[in-house]
């Protein structure tokens, strides 16, 4: 038993070394995103999203490649994707469909002109109608 | 342990009934199931799949939708019981991973004690399994990988250490909540133990079956095949049919919910009752809690009340809808058929005597929910697996989530299919509280009024059932992600 035991910690330990959502990535501190819905208080249905992008001296940033992901709070729901589109500023803006009322949990992805990628996540939640 | 002066065979052959169709005479599934370890190839793959849901739920995605542990379970899990039970039997408490280490726990336990008298009842099955739906509101298991992963620890270390401290299975018969879904609900199921040939039973002289034998468990439940007249407090682990000396138990292909209809099938009991009733309304109020008008009860109630905290308002709700109701409901039933029936009878008898016209109903309620959740996202299974190897390195399944996979169905089907299913679980009661009535009164228009009453308690649970499934489905209690 003892040795199933040592066994089990030892391919938990190996199993969560490799996973590479553990391994930390270089943060990018400093960065403002902003996450709006029209309207402003969503509801089930087709909606309007701005995303606003600002540098740690509050200037814009444009030419991000800024795409979100709502998921539902909880389990089996398909997620709703979507890529935002430049309207210069720094604001990025997409039509994105709330698919059920209830807690959404929004991540929103801009991956900067040098590369770098900033992720914020936006906690929403949606009316029925 | 049990002992063998307890164990006895009524010379009733009236009551029994040889099996026609034998799973476990079924050329290569018998022999499977029939092996010393036959009952480890199910339950080998559930642990090794449950560690993997605990190591995904604490190390994995915070997010529900892409953690393995909350999609397994509140998803997959649910309907997979579901449809076993309907289509076969209780296959889960079968391939229990919980009880794996029921031998250790046993060889640990051999002076332990028997449990409790005051607690061989359903009462406490009640508490936890109510206890158990209030607890998945208000932590919001369903959207938390981490508390859900915690949720399978506490089932491993709750079944080892009742089983450590008392010399039989008390967590399977008495505690357990999913357990006691699957006992009541497998009660409509096709597929029931009992024996070959009655005499062998009794004349046996060890009563292996139940005793077990040195490398053989008995029955953890200590039912004893012969005297099986329901799949209540059956966990289907065939340990009687290893046991048993004479290759004489049977696993008999039935008619669905044969049961349900058998007067010597179900005790007169008010737990049995009463757990029964509760099984079938808190199938409402499990779904109540989905869908906008529970959020504005909440909203309702701590306005009214001035409550503040989730728990305290969860708790009012849970107890009214799953505790009160289904008690207040069954006495004033019972009354009104002791009334309309003209028969003078203990008030128990009449509380007890349609609680089982209440499994097809409430069993057709759970199917259509559990049925809508696998149904929408049975396929976000895949997307979720590629996501966990591609975070190991792995690409076996693609180099790229396909988060598009849901459903199994086109998303209008859902709605005429749990009407459906509703409608078919209303008449299934129909028809076994009617065959209950001419069995148990003197003339069929006695019958029918005494089961009047329950109709409208059976017609009340499958009319609201319907309402909430037609309303819009909402999710909330989540936005903090449990925190």
């Amino acid at each position: 038993m003892a040795r199933i035991a040592i066994i089990l910690v030892l391919v938990i330990a190996s199993l969560t070394s490799c996973r590479q959502s553990i391994q930390t990535n270089q943060p990018v501190d400093g960065y403002q995103v902003s996450f709006e819905v029209d309207p402003a208080t969503p509801i089930v249905g087709e909606s309007r999203v701005v995303i606003t992008i600002l540098d740690e001296s509050g200037n814009p940033v444009d030419n991000a490649r800024v795409e979100i992901r709502g998921d539902m709070a909880h389990a089996g729901m398909v997620p709703v994707l979507a890529t935002a589109e430049g309207r210069g500023s720094g604001h990025y803006d997409a039509a994105f469909e709330w698919t059920m009322a209830g807690d959404w949990v929004v991540m929103v992805s801009a991956t900067l002109p040098d590369g770098r990628t900033i992720e914020r996540e936006f906690p929403i939640t949606v009316q029925s109608r | 342990m049990i002992q063998l002066q307890d164990i006895s065979v009524q010379d009733r052959p009236e009551l029994y009934q040889p099996p026609r169709r034998d799973v476990l005479r079924l050329p290569v599934i018998g022999r499977i199931l029939k092996h010393r370890r036959g009952r480890l190839v199910f339950q080998v793959p559930l642990l090794l799949l449950a560690l993997l849901l605990i190591y995904d739920g604490f190390t994995g995605p915070r997010l529900a939708s892409q953690n393995l542990a909350t999609v397994s379970v509140w998803v997959h899990y649910r309907g997979f019981v579901i449809l076993a039970l309907l289509l076969f039997g209780n296959l889960f408490c079968m391939g229990c991973p919980f009880t794996i280490p029921r031998t250790i726990a046993l060889r640990l336990s051999r002076s332990g004690r028997r449990w409790p008298r005051v607690l061989r009842n359903k009462w406490l099955a009640v508490g936890f399994f109510v206890g158990f739906l209030f607890i998945y509101e208000w932590w919001d298991l369903w959207a938390v990988p981490a508390a859900t992963a915690w949720l399978i620890i506490a089932y491993f270390v709750g079944a080892f250490a009742l089983e450590v401290f008392f010399a039989e299975s008390p967590f399977c018969k008495y505690v357990c909540p999913l357990g006691t879904f699957n006992f009541v609900a497998s009660t409509a199921s096709p597929t029931q133990i009992t024996v070959r040939d009655h005499e062998t039973c009794r004349t046996c002289p060890g009563k292996e079956c139940v005793k077990g034998q040195p490398y053989v468990l008995g029955c953890g439940t200590e039912l004893f095949p012969p005297t099986v007249r329901s799949n209540l407090d059956c966990i289907l682990c065939l340990d009687c049919a290893r046991a048993c000396p004479y290759d004489n138990v049977a696993l008999a292909i039935r008619t669905p919910g044969r049961e349900l209809t058998d007067a010597n099938a179900w005790p007169r009991r008010w737990d049995v009752s009463f757990l029964v009733m509760v099984f079938a309304f808190a199938a409402v109020s499990n779904a109540f809690g989905m869908v906008p008008p529970f959020y504005e009860l909440q909203a309702g109630l701590a306005a009214s009340f001035g409550i503040r905290s989730e728990a305290i308002l969860l708790l009012l709700i849970f107890v009214t809808l799953n505790l009160a109701l289904p008690g207040a409901a069954g006495l004033l039933a019972a009354r009104l058929s002791q009334l309309l029936s003209g028969k003078r009878e203990p008030m128990r008898v009449s509380f007890c005597r349609f609680a089982p016209a209440f499994i097809p109903v409430a069993f057709a309620i759970w199917l259509a929910h559990y049925g809508f959740h696998f149904a929408t996202g049975a396929l976000t299974l895949i997307p979720v697996m590629q996501n966990f190897l591609l975070d190991h390195g792995l690409s076996w399944l693609g180099t790229e989530p396909n988060w598009m996979l849901g459903p199994l169905v086109p998303g209008n089907w859902i709605l005429p299919i749990q009407t459906i299913i509703v409608l078919a679980g209303f008449a299934g009661s129909l028809f076994v509280g009617r065959r209950i009535g001419e069995r148990d009164y003197e003339s069929p228009a006695a019958g029918i009024r005494a089961m009047l009453p329950w109709l409208v308690v059976f017609l009340g649970l499958a009319l609201a059932a319907l309402a909430m499934f037609n309303l819009p489905m909402e999710m909330r209690g989540t936005i903090n992600m449990g925190g």
